[in-house]
């Protein structure tokens, strides 16, 4: 009579719920890292391929930064948001649209930990992207980490933020056209128009004032800075804004997670 | 007996095909032409919108500097290479992403239990592709129009190359399709070998600007024929000359098709 077991006990923070919850989104993209991983890195080379070659002889420095070094932070830097994004939005969308989402809603996890669970899982495909994609550039672009502290935090931060608003996609969208709508109409432009590919100052000044509200712009600025060491801003206005902006929609994600918006009945 | 409904004298007897099953190839030209516009907003304006996202790119990354490329002003060269690339893009994804759906759906039976023969069924599916990929291309050609500054030279060329290039990655797509048993692997193939072949092939930048090893190669890729055709319809501008470039085109096509129709013959991984 005296055997039986006790209800497990849960302290302040499920850890192993939370754990769990966080394997479970590392493994769903290690699964296919052909896809998830591998192709990414093959489209960034790409992408540099084919802007030095027909780009190149015109314009050989941008801020006094050869081109090709200038390029690669940029490419690096849209192929960890974009995968972070892919990574919670397709999570999210997949398991409502399958039904298999009760498997998260219903174990012991508070709406924090789904929080975290969920944005360290988007945020971790960014971060292993992309070091691929710094590996697979160095082969072909001799660039060096003038600070790489800088360059890795904006590295945590923008990864951070675009797997949180990949939750947010995610939770919004009741199937997969929404889902692309999002990724192709205002996740695609912000990434390629944010200055991937050009210094902000090449645009007109209303443009650049609009620039300024874009917080894509401070990530690829700051994550440049941290390579090159030139910006076009102040590289700690960068790190301000994207702790703000990362706080801002950690709160945004848990109160959906809390009143459980389009998640529960 | 007479189906319930029908008239008295409807003449209950097994139709008679002649040599081609026409009504069979209409309809499933038209299933599947229908399923990609369904999805317009993927199928059709968001390459549109990834043409003008490219175009704008490079305006701005060259900033004011006047760049010649293959004879023409930078962006004059660069918005039929996008056009291009859309058409052909589209081909590909039309048919392999179809493919792969039925197939894993279970719903390829509705196309095997039809009675079309597997001509036919090439025929549907690349002609489909074709259109699929025109509508596409007229669209992205339409955003772009700022960048071309001038309507087409020679429209007509220029939507034959568009036609058999979506036709030719139709085939590739629909060769592609069959082969692959998952998502995995139809978007391998299109992550690894077909955008590397269309990225590198004349789409952004002419040929010129390759090493000479690696240009050989490119001048081996049908796909820059269909590129350098239809930038030359659109601008009247190319390298290569247009009717050496159709007949390649016609020919890689010709063989496309035998492969395809081979693979219906046999049932490769569709029939047990």
């Amino acid at each position: 009579m005296t055997d039986y077991p006790s209800p497990r006990h849960i302290g302040a923070v499920n850890w192993l719920g939370l754990w769990t919850l966080y394997l479970k989104e590392v493994r769903r993209f290690l699964n296919v890292k052909t896809q998830t991983v591998a192709a990414p890195v093959v489209t960034t080379l790409l992408f540099l391929a084919v802007f030095t070659l027909a780009l190149g002889r015109a314009v050989e420095v941008v801020n006094g930064v050869p081109f090709a070094q200038f390029l690669a932070p940029g490419l690096i830097m849209m192929s960890m948001v974009q995968n972070a994004f892919a990574n919670t939005s397709s999570s999210l969308v997949i398991a409502k649209v399958q039904g298999n989402i009760v498997d998260v809603l219903m174990p012991p996890l508070s709406p924090a930990e789904l929080t975290a669970g969920f944005a360290l899982g988007g945020t971790t495909r960014g971060l292993i992207v992309g070091v691929a994609a710094v590996i697979g550039m160095s082969v072909f672009v001799d660039f060096s980490i003038l600070h790489p502290f800088l360059a890795l935090f904006h590295a945590f931060s923008a990864s951070l933020m675009l797997a949180l608003l990949g939750m947010l996609g995610g939770i919004w969208s009741e199937k997969f056209d929404h889902m692309a709508a999002v990724t192709n109409f205002i996740i695609t432009p912000l990434a390629f128009l944010s200055g991937t590919f050009y210094s902000i100052k090449r645009l007109p000044e209303a443009f650049q004032t609009a620039a300024h509200f874009n917080p894509f712009f401070y990530m690829i600025d700051g994550f440049r800075y941290g390579f090159t060491g030139v910006s076009d801003t102040s590289p700690m206005l960068g790190v301000a804004v994207m702790a703000g902006v990362d706080a801002v929609l950690l709160l945004v994600a848990w109160r959906l997670f809390s009143v459980g918006y389009k998640l529960k009945p | 007996m007479t189906p319930r409904g029908a008239p008295a004298d409807y003449p209950l007897r097994a139709r008679r095909f002649g040599r081609v099953n026409w009504i069979g190839l209409w309809t499933l030209f038209l299933r599947d032409l229908l399923r990609d516009l369904e999805i317009w907003k993927i199928t059709i304006a968001a390459p549109a919108l990834q043409s003008l996202l490219f175009a704008f790119v490079f305006q701005l990354a060259l900033g004011g500097v006047s760049v010649t490329m293959g004879g023409l002003d930078f962006s004059a060269f660069l918005a039929p290479g996008l056009v291009a690339y859309v058409v052909l893009e589209r081909g590909f994804e039309s048919t392999a992403f179809m493919m792969v759906y039925d197939k894993l759906e279970g719903m390829i039976t509705d196309v095997i239990g039809a009675p079309l023969t597997p001509a036919e069924m090439t025929t549907g599916f690349a002609l489909m592709a074709a259109v699929s990929a025109v509508i596409t291309g007229v669209a992205t050609w339409a955003i772009l129009l700022p960048f071309l500054a001038a309507l087409p030279a020679n429209p007509l060329l220029t939507l034959f190359f568009a036609f058999a290039g979506g036709a030719m990655l139709g085939m590739v797509g629909l060769a592609g399709g069959l082969w692959a048993d998952k998502w995995d692997h139809i978007t391998g193939v299109q992550t690894f070998i077909v955008i590397p072949a269309l990225f590198l092939s004349g789409v952004f930048f002419s040929l010129d600007r390759l090493p000479e090893e690696v240009r050989m190669f490119a001048e081996l890729n049908p796909a820059w024929y269909v590129i350098d055709g239809m930038r030359y319809g659109l601008t009247g501008t190319a390298v290569a000359d247009p009717w050496a470039g159709a007949a390649v085109v016609l020919a890689v096509n010709a063989a496309l098709w035998l492969l395809c129709w081979r693979l219906f013959v046999r049932g490769y991984k569709i029939k047990a």
